[in-house]
């Protein structure tokens, strides 16, 4: 049953040649801060400054640290509060999303060292 | 036209009219003292309705996976609510088919309503936190 509804979904949706494919692999959003390799300081709070470029399909954002959902913003440029962070690698990233909180596009993403 | 957008118009259409159906329909025969067959009409069409909801609902998530290429990102209190919803539509359409059988454990009439009514506000605040939640 459940692959006969892929099967007749996949052929109304994939095989169309009208659909919109995933625009998952776009980089919609870049994070300008923290940069990338920053080294930040435990227990200190920062923000996370990003921008989604105009035009594309992103209604909002989730932001991720840590492979973690810790918020959402509607803005398509702004900040996030981040932190206080414990000490080591710590992965931040952006994901744009659609209004049914379906990924758009990549997900920006940094590295930083807390310590 | 965006085909993703007219989806999930489309399925928001009747995943609206199904959540005005599955709170309005018990409420309705409550207030005006439903009996009978007008009752066992009300009892088919909110179950119609729970039906509707469960499909939409799951067309959402079809949406997304086949025409847009992701499922949607649900945490924590998000899926919770979800979880709620879906809960309330198995529930309720159990209740449902246990008044629609004549089942003696479905209970009275009223109480049926006022459960109906119960788990569809139930529903329809979790739509909202699932809604504004991720």
């Amino acid at each position: 049953m459940t692959c006969l509804a892929r099967t007749v979904l996949t052929a109304l949706f994939i095989s169309n040649p009208w659909v919109i494919q995933a625009g998952a692999e776009e980089n919609l959003v870049t994070i300008s801060s923290p940069a990338d390799g920053e080294k930040l300081a435990a227990g200190k709070t920062y923000k996370v400054d990003y921008e989604v470029k105009e035009a594309t399909k992103a209604h909002h954002v989730h932001l991720f640290v840590d492979g973690e959902e810790v918020a959402n913003g509607h803005k398509l440029k702004g900040s996030f509060p981040l932190g206080p962070l414990k000490a080591g690698e710590r992965q931040i990233c952006i994901s744009p999303v659609n209004k049914n909180h379906t990924p758009v596009g990549t997900r920006a993403c940094v590295a930083v060292t807390v310590q | 036209m965006q085909l993703d957008n007219a989806l999930y118009a489309g399925v928001q259409i009747v995943h609206n009219f199904g959540a005005a159906a599955v709170v309005g329909l018990p409420l309705a025969a409550l207030r005006f003292e439903a009996t009978g067959p007008t009752l066992r009409g009300i009892y088919w069409l909110a179950l119609l309705a729970w039906l509707a909801q469960s499909a939409s609902g799951v067309g959402f998530g079809m949406v997304s996976y086949f025409v847009v290429g992701e499922l949607p990102e649900i945490h924590d209190l998000a899926l919770g609510a979800l979880c709620v919803k879906i809960l309330c539509a198995i529930l309720s359409i159990i209740l449902l088919a246990a008044k629609l059988l004549k089942l003696a454990w479905a209970g009275s009439d009223r109480a049926a309503l006022k459960r109906l009514a119960g788990l569809g506000s139930v529903a329809l605040l979790c739509a909202a936190i699932l809604r504004w939640f991720s």
